[in-house]
């Protein structure tokens, strides 16, 4: 179903939702820093192309979270599970690739011998609005990994900015009735036709690093991860602000009264101890194998583990390594060291 | 198995008993009645204990799940977890999260002949495999046991030993790095006395596990005695959190240990890359 939001009609739409839903959105801190956080009639999402530094997988896996609290009771011991109901929520504003990683831990959190509670609890009460980018931003290669205009369309919205107002599409039956609200008008075949010309513009693809020839160049010996552990210095930042990766830890924390908090908190495979064991041994000695695994999990193991590829072309690794470790060029040297096309920027 | 699996079941230390100077097995059961009752796992797979204030660490269940209403896990103190285990006293609590991964294919073993091998705190997985044969006696072959450990104080379940060997049909083949004035048995690296032994490969499963380089060599010297990839059985150790696939720790490329493993097959090891 489509309907047109005129784009002064935001406020009233969000007015409108926010009776039902708690609303998430970008918006911009003192610093300039962007992320998701509460967003209202007054608050207005920003909808445009600049990324947010935080990615939506802070909203379903938050970088820490308790797992139960352990209380020793008076020689009854007992587990109590963290309190609380998860509140409706609209995310307004997520990227295309923003969407994408959402199926990605889907896949690894809901699929699988194991369901994850709270994962679950978190995303089932979570209602999606995409807004697909007007244009790329000089980092993103989502249409080099996939189809951005595919992965809107899993949203249960979609907006596509056609000049004075908003086309919005609506995928699913929450997505249907968002598009009930009376700030919505009836779409123009006009206007459908800006709306299909933003959307070929966002699938053209720079570098062709379609997930199945990465897989099949990645390879164990493969020299480009030398080039990059050289320059990395193992910060981390690109796997905690990646919306894909999701490696966490698992800690305790005494805190009032004996009890004991039991948390799960954020962690990378870049960190040199991830893996090491008790008798000192580590499988990942230096930042080459870590390097290593981080690609190959992403754009390799997953794919096997899950059936999806583990990056999102989103650009928040490229754009915020210190030391810019870009991805891209890696990802070149793999798909041209094996023969396929070779790539041109 | 609990609707969530990061939440323990509480249990209760009934026993500890010293192994050697640094190991020692905890028999734990449940809080709760019914699950003690209804509590069962496989040979060859784990659970997460927690020392709630502590942490949690990975251990595998050494008792067998023909012994029920009490778990068993051996405990050697490298870290946080485990001295803070090595410092309970019977009655304290811990959590229990389990049983997870993969066992022993002991079903497709039938009418075989089994050899264990194992080294130190190694034997823990294969005792559980181990005491699970002898319970079902008449569905496997000959079944013999080359254990060793670095000096005779550091064997573990020692006082298993006698009931071992007086089984029907059964052996058991001990050695040490280096002996000591009362030891009678072999002197000697694992991988060495399997060669000297020199047990014939036919219609038999070699089941492995110790240190990594004890594996790596027992690997080597059981292909050289004919051992088909197939035949051999080993169990992996990576560095685990949560033990059911999600926490992203202890892949070896495409495979979860947690979850495809942690018992794996010599023919499957050779797929795997060599990250371990
Ligand atoms: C499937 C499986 C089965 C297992 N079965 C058994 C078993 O039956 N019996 C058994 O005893 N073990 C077993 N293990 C191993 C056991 O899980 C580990 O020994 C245990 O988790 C160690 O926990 P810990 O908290 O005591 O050690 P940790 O406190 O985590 O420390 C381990 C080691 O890491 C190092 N370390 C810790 N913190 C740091 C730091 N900040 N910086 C640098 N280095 C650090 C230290 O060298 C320390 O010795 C098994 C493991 C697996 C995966
Ligand atoms: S952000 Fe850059 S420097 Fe930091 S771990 Fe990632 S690749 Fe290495
Ligand atoms: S690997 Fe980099 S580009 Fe790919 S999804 Fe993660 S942060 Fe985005
Ligand atoms: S222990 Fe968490 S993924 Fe295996």
């Amino acid at each position: 179903m489509d309907k047109l939001l005129p784009k002064t009609a935001l406020k009233d739409w969000l007015e409108w939702a926010s009776t039902r839903y708690h609303l998430l959105g970008p918006v911009e801190a003192e610093d300039g820093s962007r992320s998701f956080a509460a967003v209202s009639a007054d608050r207005l999402p920003a909808l445009d192309n600049r990324r947010q530094c935080a990615s939506p997988k802070e909203a379903v896996l938050p970088s820490c979270e308790t797992l139960f609290t352990f209380d020793p009771g008076d020689g009854q011991p007992r587990l109590v599970p963290p309190g609380g109901e998860f509140a409706p929520t609209l995310m307004v504003g997520m990227k295309p690739c923003d969407v994408r990683s959402l199926e990605v831990l889907d896949r690894v959190f809901l699929d699988g011998r194991f369901q994850d509670p709270y994962y679950a609890g978190r995303r089932k009460s979570l209602v999606t609005v995409a807004y697909v980018c007007e244009s790329k931003r000089w980092s993103c290669f989502c249409s080099s990994v996939g189809d951005p205009i595919e992965w809107s369309l899993a949203a249960d919205v979609a907006l596509t900015d056609v000049g004075e107002a908003y086309v919005a599409t609506a995928n699913t039956p929450a997505g249907e009735e968002l598009l009930g609200c009376p700030a919505f008008r009836d779409v123009s075949a006009d206007e459908l036709a800006t709306r299909d010309i933003v959307w070929n513009a966002l699938r053209e693809r720079a570098e062709p690093f379609d997930p199945e020839k990465v897989a099949a160049g990645v390879d164990w010996e493969e020299p480009a991860w030398d080039a990059i552990a050289e320059k990395c210095i193992g910060c981390g930042v690109c796997s905690f602000l990646c919306p894909t990766c999701t490696c966490f830890d698992i800690q305790d924390e005494t805190i009032a009264g004996g009890k004991v908090e039991r948390y799960r908190v954020r962690d990378t495979c870049q960190f040199c101890d991830f893996t090491k064991m008790g008798h000192g041994h580590n499988p990942r000695p230096s930042r080459r194998e870590r390097v290593r695994q981080r690609i190959s999990h992403k754009f390799k193991y997953i794919v096997h583990q899950c059936g999806i590829c583990g990056c999102v072309g989103c650009g928040r690794c490229v754009e915020l390594c210190p030391v810019n470790a870009d991805l891209r060029g890696v990802l070149s040297e793999i798909v041209s060291g094996n023969g396929c096309e070779s790539v041109s920027a | 198995m609990a609707a969530n699996p990061y939440q323990p079941e509480l249990a209760t230390v009934e026993e500890i008993i010293e192994e050697t100077p640094d190991t020692r097995t905890f028999r734990a059961v449940f809080r709760d009645p019914e699950l003690r009752e209804s509590f069962t796992y496989e040979p060859g797979q784990f659970q997460e204990v927690s020392v709630f204030g502590v942490g949690e660490a990975t251990f595998c269940l050494t008792s067998t799940p023909t012994r029920p209403g009490v778990v068993e896990f051996s405990v050697k103190q490298v870290g946080q977890v485990t001295t803070a285990l090595h410092e309970m006293s019977p009655g304290d609590v811990v959590g229990i999260r389990g049983p997870f991964g993969n066992w022993f294919p002991y079903e497709e073993w039938k009418g075989k002949k089994l050899l264990f091998i194992g080294g130190g705190i190694g034997m823990a997985p294969l005792r559980s495999l181990l005491n699970f044969c002898l319970d079902n006696r008449a569905d496997y072959g000959p079944i013999d046991l080359i254990y060793g450990a670095r000096s005779p104080q550091d064997l573990c379940f020692r006082n298993e030993f006698d009931a071992w060997r007086s089984a029907p049909d059964s052996r058991v083949f001990l050695t040490v790095d280096r002996g000591d004035e009362t030891w009678q048995g072999n002197v000697g690296f694992v991988p060495a006395y399997l060669m000297d032994l020199a047990p014939s490969p036919e219609n038999t499963i070699a089941i492995t596990c110790g240190p990594p380089i004890m594996i790596k060599y027992v690997l080597e010297s059981l292909e050289k005695l004919h051992f088909q990839p197939e035949q051999i059985y080993t169990t992996l150790e990576m560095k685990m959190k949560c033990g059911i696939g999600k926490c992203g720790r202890c892949n070896i490329g495409e495979k979860f240990v947690c979850i495809d493993g942690p018992v794996f097959s010599y023919a499957q090891l050779k797929e795997l890359p060599p990250e371990f």
